[in-house]
C-alpha cells in the first residue's frame, strides 16, 4: 500500500526538517518515492509530524488491571460505545484514568502516539503484561522487567559480580521478553517486604543481602552499557514523594558520570516530579523541579520525564510498594498492596489532585518547572507517569501549558497560594516552540529507547505519522493555547505502519501493533552464562514456579519484534 | 402540572431499560413520545411498542407529570436520574428505579427491586410495597451513596439498606434485612420493624434507628439515652473498627 | 547457552515404551502446581507424578466424555455435524434478545478472552462461576481494596499463616506441600510457621495445624470486626464474638501482630456465608492494618484452576471483573443484576450459552427452572445435569491436557498449561469452537 502525505508542514527535528514537504510512505516505511495510484492526503496547512513516542506509561500487566479491578467508579467514568457514532472502534470503551486495553489503544491513537513503553513489569507476571499488550490495538509497545528489588541481581552486584549479574540480566530481559531494566526503589522495597520499612539513603543495606542502592544503580549502570543495552537505566529513585527526596535524587543521577554511551544518555530519571521536593516536612515542602533540571542541563549524559499533574481525580500505581502502603494511610481509601516474591512488590492507591491543595499545587509545580527548566529538548520527554500525575489523555493540555505562560499565569492565580511561596512557577517565562514540543513527545524518546524507526520521518522510517489541524506559520501557541490543545487531542490522521488508523476521532482501522524487546544473551561469555544459570537454577529453589515455566513463550508475541545486541 | 399517561399494553419478554424522565418529554408532541427509545434486551424499540401513551407534557421538566399503569417489574430505570417533576407508578418498578435521581418525586405502588434510590442526590421516593437490596445505596466500588433527598418504604427492605450512605433519610415501615446502613458515613435510617444481623458494620457517621430488634455488634458501645419521638431511645456507637462515630438508636425496653 | 525459552520437553521415561513429560500444570485447582510430570504409554496418560489425589483423578481416571456434537428434538438429544452444531448455537444467540453466557473457570484465558468478545457481538452479557464462590471477594475489592501476594512471598517469609473458612487439605491438597507447612523458604522453614485454622467446624485442615479457632456460622464478620476494633487499642466488652472467646481473638490477633510476617488465606467460607463480601472486607481490611506492626497479606483461595483467570481477561478487555452486559451501547458491569442467577430469577434472558458449567446442579431451583424453559447451549468435555436438557451440546477439549493455554493461579500468577495428549477424535478446543460460532454469527 503507498501513501502520499500532500503538502504538509513537516517537522521532523531528528531530520532537521521544519518546512512544507510531502511525506511518502510504502508498506509501511517512510521512502522516497511513491507511484502515481498511491492514496492521498491534503495536509495543506496542517502539521504533519512522526506518530508519538511515550516513554514511560501504566498501560497493562497486573498493576493496571488490579487498579481496573479496585476502580469500577472510574471504568464507569470512560464508557463510550463501539462502532461509528460511537469511538470507531470494534469494542466499546471505559475507564478515565483506567482505560481497558482497547481504549488505550485508541486514546493513544486519537492523540496521534503511536509507540508506547510500559515501564515497570514484574518478571513473574510478564506473561500477563503481555496478554494485555496483545488485546491493545493499534500502537507499538515495549515493557522494562524491574530488577531493583530482585534477590540474584541485589547478591551479585552486593559482592561486585558485574559479569554474572550483567548474565542474570540478559536472561531476565529474554525471559520476559522485556526491552530495558527498570528499577523501582532499590532495596527499599525488599525492606518493605521484611518488615514494612523502606530505605533512606543510597547507603542502607538491606540484609542478608548486603545490598545498597547505590550498588544497585551503580551495578545496572556498569553492566546495561556492557550488554549494550538500546535504552540507559530507568530509574524510580528511592524516598519518592517525600518532602527534600530531591537529595536522593540528585545523588542517584550523579552515579552516571564516569559511565558514557555515545548515543544517548546512560540514565533516565523518571517521574522526577514525585522525587524533587524540597523541605523537611509537609509543612515546609517546596519544589525543586528547578534544581533537577539544573543538574541535567550541567550533566548531559542524564535524561529525565516529569510526570505533570493535571488536578485530576487518578490512580497511583507503583512498584514502590512502601510509598503506596503509606499513601494510603494519607487517602484513608482503597488500597491494593502487591508483593512479588522475591522481585520486587508494588501498590494501587486512588489519587485526587485538588488544586486548592498545596501539596498538590507543589506537586504541579515541580512537574512544571522540571519540564521548563531542562534547556536541551531532547533530554526531557513528556510523561504524566500515567496514571499516576494524570492520565495520559492529558498531554496535550500539559504541551499547551508548556508552549503558553500567560496560561500558566492564570493557573498560578487560582491555585492554593503555596505556589509563590514554595515554588518558582511565578518567575519561569520559557515557552516551549512546535518544535520542541515534536522533540520531548516524538524524537527524543525515541532516541533515548534508540527505537530505530521511530520518532522521525527520515527515508526508512516506520510510517508512524500524525497529521494535526495547526499550521505552524499561523499559529501562536503561546496565545492560542487553547486551540492547541484541543487540535491535538484529536489528530486529523493517525497514520500507523502506512496505514490510516483514526480520522478526526474516529477509529478506522485497529491492527496490532509490535512488541519490542531485547535479546542481550549474545554479549555474554559461555563460561560466564553457565554459571550464571546454575545459580537461577538454586535461585528458583524459593519460586513456587518451575524454572521451565517461567520466561514468556513465543505464543505471547504475535508480533513481537526482537533485537538482538551484542551478537 | 401537565399529566402524561402511560398504560402497559405488552409486557417485555426480557428486562428493557425504560429512560423516561419528565425531563425527557418535556416539548414533545405524543407521536414523539411514542417514538422515544426503549432498549429491550439488545432491541431498539419504541415507548409504544409497550404503552398506550395519552395526556401532554410540560414545558418545563418541574410541570411534569408522568402516570404509568401496569407491572413495570421487568422495566429497569424507571425515573432513574429524574431532576424534577413526577412519575407515578401503579404497580411494580424493576431495578435502578429512582437512582441517581436528583429532585422531583418518584411514587412507586408495588414493589420495587435493587439499586432504588441508589446514589441520589436529591427528591423524594415512596414506595408503597416493598423494596430490594441497596436501597439508597452505592454502585460497585463506589464509596458514595445516597446523598440527599429521602425514601419512604411502606413494606419491608432487603440487605444493605443505606450502604455508603451519606445524606438525606430513609424510613422502612417494615424490617430492613441484613447489614443496614453498611459502610454508613451520614444522614438518617430510620426502621419501624426488625433490622437483620450486622447492622451499622462499619459504620463511620450517621444515624440507624431501629424501633424492633436489632442486635448491635460487639464493635458498638453504649452511649447516653435519649428521647426520639417521645420515646427513650438506647444509643450504640460505632463501629469501632472503623473510628466508631455512627450511631444506633434503638427504643429501650422493660 | 542452553536456557529452553519454549517448554514442553519430552525425555525418555523409566519404563520402556513410556514417555514423560515434565513440568506440566494441573489444571485441576488454583494452585496450578506447575511441576507434574505426565507418563504417556501409546499416546496415553499411564500414570503422573507429583499429583495429589484431586490431579490424578483429572489426569488419569477416565470421566465420562461427551462423544459428539449433539441437538435437542423434542426430548432426545440428536447426533449432528460439528458445523450444524456451530449454526444452532449461532441461532440461539441471534434470536435472543438477552442472551448470557456463563461458566469459564475450566477454560485458557484465550478462549476467555474469545467468549468475551463473542457476547460483545452477540450484545449480551457474561460472567463465570466465581458468581458462586469469589465474586464476594471482587466486590470487597471493588470496596475496599486488599494487600495481595504472589505465594513465592508467603512460601519465603510467611511466619505465621491463617486458613480462614479455608480447607487446603481437602480442596487445595498441596497447599500445604508447596506454599506453607511442608514448605521451606528462605526467611522460614516450614515447620516453623505457625499455622492457624479458623472455621466452623474442625476439618482435616485444622486437625493438622497448630490451632483451630471455632467461630459459628456467620460469626467471622463480627470476630474480624473486633479484631480490627481490638487492633486499635479498643476494648471489647462482650466475652465471645462470632461464638470466639474474646480472649482467643487476642491471642489470634497478637499471633498475627508479633509475626514477622503474616499471611490469611481465606475460602468460602468466608465468601459464601454470613456476610459474605463485608467479611472479605473486613479480613483483608484487618490484613492491610497489620501492617502497621509487621507485614500482612492476604490470599484468595480460588477453587476451580482458572477462574481468576475470567478475571483477569474480562478486567483488562472490558474494565471490568465479568458481570458485564454488551446489550446496551455501553458496558454495564452490574453484579447482582447481571449475575446469570439473578437474571434467570428475574426472566432478565432469553438464552444461555453454558462453557464448561453445570449451573442445574449449582443454581437455585427458581433459576433452573427458568433456565430449563429458555434455549441452553452447552459447551463441555464432560456430559452433566444441564445436559439434560440443553439444546445444543458441543464436546470439547480438556485444556491443560488436551489443550494449551494460560490460566491464573489463586494468587494471578499467569501459568502456561500444556497440551500433553491429542483430544479424542472430532473434539475441537474451547478456542475453535468460539471462534467458530463467532464466525457463524
Ligand atoms: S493441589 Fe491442586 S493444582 Fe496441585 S496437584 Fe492438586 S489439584 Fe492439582
Ligand atoms: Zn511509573
Amino acid at each position: 500500500m503507498e501513501l502520499r502525505i500532500r503538502n504538509g508542514h513537516v517537522i521532523d527535528p531528528a531530520s532537521g526538517v521544519n518546512e512544507v514537504k510531502d511525506v511518502l510512505v510504502r508498506d509501511g516505511k517512510v521512502v522516497d518515492e511513491v507511484s502515481r495510484d498511491a492514496e492521498e492526503i491534503d495536509a495543506s496547512g496542517k502539521l504533519v509530524v512522526p506518530g508519538g513516542v511515550c516513554p514511560h506509561s501504566h498501560i497493562a500487566g497486573p498493576k493496571s488491571n488490579v487498579g481496573r479491578l479496585l476502580r469500577p467508579e472510574d471504568g464507569r467514568k470512560g464508557t463510550t460505545s463501539a462502532g461509528p457514532g460511537g469511538g470507531g472502534g470494534n469494542f466499546p470503551e471505559s475507564g478515565f484514568s483506567l482505560p481497558n486495553t482497547y481504549a488505550i489503544g485508541y486514546r493513544y491513537a486519537r492523540m496521534g502516539y503511536t509507540t508506547v513503553v510500559e515501564p515497570s513489569m514484574a518478571p513473574i507476571e510478564a506473561r500477563h503484561t503481555h496478554e494485555e499488550f496483545n488485546d491493545i490495538p493499534i500502537i507499538d509497545k515495549a515493557a522494562l522487567p524491574e530488577v531493583g528489588n530482585n534477590w540474584l541481581l541485589m547478591r551479585y552486584l552486593a559482592s561486585g559480580d558485574t559479569e554474572r549479574a550483567a548474565a542474570y540480566a540478559a536472561w531476565l530481559i529474554r525471559a520476559t521478553r522485556g526491552y530495558g531494566l527498570k528499577i523501582v526503589n532499590p532495596c527499599g522495597v525488599e525492606q518493605w517486604s521484611q518488615s514494612g520499612g523502606n530505605v533512606m539513603d543510597l547507603d542502607q543495606s538491606v540484609e542478608p543481602f548486603g545490598c545498597t542502592p547505590r550498588k544497585i544503580i551503580e551495578g545496572c549502570l556498569e553492566l546495561n552499557e556492557a550488554l549494550g543495552l538500546p535504552h540507559s537505566i530507568h530509574l524510580h529513585a528511592n524516598n519518592l514523594g517525600v518532602p527534600g527526596n530531591v537529595e536522593t535524587l540528585l545523588e542517584s543521577m550523579e552515579l552516571a558520570s564516569g559511565h558514557e554511551n555515545d548515543d544517548r544518555a546512560v540514565l533516565h530519571a523518571t517521574h522526577v516530579q514525585f522525587n524533587s521536593y524540597g523541605g523537611d516536612s509537609w509543612g515546609t515542602m517546596s519544589s525543586e523541579g528547578l534544581s533537577t533540571a539544573e543538574f541535567v542541563n550541567r550533566n548531559p549524559n542524564v535524561t529525565i520525564d516529569p510526570a505533570v499533574v493535571t488536578f485530576k481525580d487518578t490512580t497511583t500505581m507503583t512498584g514502590d510498594a512502601p510509598f503506596e502502603y503509606n499513601l494510603q494511610k494519607m487517602t484513608k481509601g482503597k488500597y491494593v498492596g502487591s508483593d512479588v516474591g522475591l522481585e520486587g512488590g508494588g501498590g494501587v492507591v486512588p489519587f485526587e489532585y485538588k488544586p486548592d491543595n498545596p501539596v498538590a499545587t507543589i506537586q504541579w509545580a515541580t512537574g512544571m518547572e522540571a519540564a521548563l527548566g531542562v534547556e536541551d529538548p531532547w533530554r526531557v520527554f513528556l510523561t504524566t507517569d500515567h496514571p499516576n500525575a494524570a492520565p495520559f489523555t492529558d498531554y496535550p493540555l500539559i504541551m499547551s501549558w508548556l508552549a503558553s505562560a500567560e496560561e500558566r499565569e492564570r493557573i498560578v492565580s487560582r491555585v492554593h497560594p503555596v505556589v509563590n511561596r514554595a515554588t518558582a512557577m511565578g518567575t519561569i517565562d520559557r515557552e516551549y516552540t512546535l518544535e520542541e514540543l515534536v522533540v520531548i513527545t516524538r524524537s527524543a524518546p525515541a532516541r533515548a529507547y534508540d527505537f530505530e524507526g521511530k520518532g522521525h520521518l527520515g527515508t526508512g522510517a516506520d510510517a508512524d505519522v500524525a497529521i494535526y489541524d495547526i499550521d505552524p506559520d499561523d499559529t501562536d501557541p503561546s496565545r492560542q493555547h487553547q486551540e492547541l490543545r484541543q487540535k491535538l487531542q484529536v489528530a486529523n490522521y493517525t497514520v500507523k505502519a502506512g496505514e490510516i488508523v483514526q480520522r478526526d476521532g474516529e477509529i478506522k482501522s485497529e491492527p496490532l501493533g509490535s512488541t519490542h524487546w531485547v535479546d542481550a544473551t549474545g554479549a555474554i561469555d559461555g563460561h560466564v552464562w553457565e554459571d550464571a544459570m546454575s545459580d537461577i537454577g538454586d535461585h528458583f529453589q524459593n519460586y513456587a514456579i518451575q524454572l521451565e515455566n517461567y520466561s514468556v513463550q513465543e505464543q505471547y508475541l504475535p508480533t513481537g519484534e526482537v533485537r538482538e545486541v551484542g551478537v | 402540572m401537565k399529566t402524561l399517561r402511560l398504560s402497559l399494553r405488552d409486557a417485555p419478554t426480557v428486562e428493557a431499560e425504560l429512560a423516561l424522565t419528565p425531563r425527557s418529554v418535556v416539548g414533545l408532541s405524543t407521536e414523539e413520545v411514542s417514538d422515544l427509545k426503549v432498549m429491550h434486551g439488545n432491541r431498539e424499540t419504541g415507548l409504544v411498542d409497550f404503552f398506550e401513551i395519552s395526556g401532554e407534557t410540560a414545558d418545563q421538566a418541574g410541570d411534569q407529570r408522568i402516570e404509568i399503569t401496569g407491572d413495570l417489574a421487568g422495566f429497569k430505570s424507571v425515573g432513574r436520574g429524574m431532576e424534577g417533576g413526577e412519575i407515578v407508578v401503579s404497580g411494580d418498578a424493576g431495578l435502578y428505579a429512582g437512582a441517581e435521581m436528583r429532585g422531583g418525586s418518584l411514587v412507586v405502588d408495588g414493589d420495587v427491586s435493587n439499586w432504588c434510590g441508589a446514589e441520589k442526590a436529591g427528591g423524594k421516593i415512596v414506595v408503597k410495597g416493598g423494596a430490594g437490596a441497596y436501597l439508597g445505596g452505592a454502585y460497585r466500588g463506589s464509596r458514595s451513596g445516597m446523598t440527599s433527598g429521602s425514601i419512604r418504604v411502606d413494606g419491608s427492605v432487603g440487605d444493605e439498606c443505606g450502604a455508603w450512605m451519606r445524606g438525606g433519610s430513609i424510613r422502612v415501615r417494615g424490617d430492613a434485612g441484613r447489614m443496614l446502613g453498611i459502610h454508613m458515613d451520614g444522614g438518617s435510617i430510620h426502621v419501624e420493624g426488625d433490622a437483620g444481623r450486622y447492622a451499622g458494620g462499619a459504620m463511620t457517621g450517621g444515624r440507624v434507628i431501629v424501633d424492633g430488634a436489632v442486635d448491635p455488634m460487639a464493635t458498638f458501645r453504649r452511649g447516653r439515652d435519649e428521647d426520639v419521638e417521645d420515646e427513650v431511645y438506647q444509643r450504640f456507637l460505632g463501629d469501632s473498627a472503623e473510628g466508631g462515630d455512627g450511631e444506633i438508636m434503638t427504643p429501650r425496653r422493660g | 547457552m542452553t536456557i529452553c525459552l519454549v517448554s514442553s520437553v519430552s525425555v525418555a521415561g523409566e519404563r520402556t515404551g513410556a514417555e514423560v513429560v515434565k513440568n506440566v500444570t494441573c489444571p485441576y485447582c488454583g494452585l496450578l502446581c506447575d511441576d507434574i510430570d505426565v507418563y504417556l504409554e501409546d499416546g496415553e496418560i499411564s500414570r503422573i507424578k507429583r499429583g495429589c489425589g484431586l490431579s490424578n483423578a483429572k489426569f488419569v481416571s477416565e470421566a465420562d466424555r461427551i462423544e459428539s456434537p449433539a441437538v435437542r428434538e423434542g426430548e432426545e438429544l440428536h447426533e449432528v455435524s460439528y458445523g450444524e452444531a456451530i449454526e444452532r448455537a449461532a441461532e440461539v444467540l441471534r434470536e435472543a434478545k438477552r442472551p448470557d453466557c456463563y461458566g469459564w473457570s475450566s477454560c485458557s484465558v484465550e478462549a476467555q478472552g474469545l467468549g468475551i468478545e463473542l457476547m460483545k457481538e452477540a450484545r449480551g452479557s457474561i460472567g463465570s462461576t466465581s458468581a458462586v464462590c469469589h465474586l464476594p471477594s471482587v466486590l470487597a475489592m471493588q470496596d475496599c481494596g486488599a494487600p495481595k501476594a504472589t505465594l513465592e512471598q508467603v512460601r519465603n517469609r510467611a511466619d505465621v499463616v491463617i486458613y480462614w473458612g479455608s480447607n487446603p487439605v481437602e480442596a487445595h491438597p498441596r497447599h500445604f506441600e508447596r506454599v506453607t507447612r511442608r514448605a521451606d523458604g528462605y526467611f522460614v522453614k516450614g515447620k516453623d510457621r505457625y499455622i492457624a485454622v479458623v472455621d466452623v467446624r474442625e476439618t482435616l485442615s485444622a486437625k493438622i495445624s497448630d490451632e483451630f479457632v471455632k467461630v459459628e456460622p456467620g460469626g467471622d464478620y463480627e470476630a474480624l470486626q473486633a479484631m480490627r476494633s481490638m487492633l486499635q487499642g479498643n476494648e471489647i466488652e462482650a466475652d465471645e464474638v462470632g461464638g470466639v472467646p474474646v480472649e482467643t481473638l487476642g491471642e489470634l490477633l497478637g499471633r498475627m501482630k508479633d509475626a514477622d510476617f503474616a499471611c490469611i488465606f481465606w475460602g468460602l467460607g468466608v465468601t459464601m456465608s454470613g456476610a459474605k463480601h463485608r467479611n472479605v472486607e473486613a479480613l483483608t481490611s484487618l490484613a492491610k492494618e497489620l501492617n502497621d506492626y509487621g507485614r500482612c497479606v492476604s490470599v484468595p483461595m480460588r477453587g476451580h484452576f482458572n477462574v481468576a483467570g475470567f478475571g483477569q481477561v474480562c478486567t483488562w478487555k472490558t474494565g471490568f471483573p465479568g458481570f458485564v452486559d454488551f446489550t446496551g451501547d455501553e458496558i454495564n458491569y452490574a453484579p447482582g443484576e447481571n449475575t446469570s442467577v439473578d437474571l434467570l430469577r428475574r426472566g432478565g434472558s432469553d438464552a444461555m450459552l453454558l462453557v464448561g458449567s453445570d449451573p442445574a446442579a449449582h443454581f437455585p431451583l427458581r433459576a433452573v427452572k427458568r433456565l430449563r424453559e429458555v434455549p441452553v447451549v452447552q459447551v463441555d468435555p464432560h456430559p452433566n445435569a444441564t445436559t439434560r436438557f440443553a439444546d445444543v451440546v458441543i464436546p470439547s477439549a480438556l485444556v491443560g491436557i488436551e489443550a494449551e493455554g494460560t490460566a491464573y493461579r489463586m494468587d494471578t500468577v499467569p501459568i502456561r498449561l500444556k497440551k500433553v495428549v491429542d483430544p479424542p477424535e472430532g473434539v475441537r478446543t474451547d478456542e475453535r469452537i468460539i471462534r467458530d460460532v463467532m464466525g457463524a454469527l
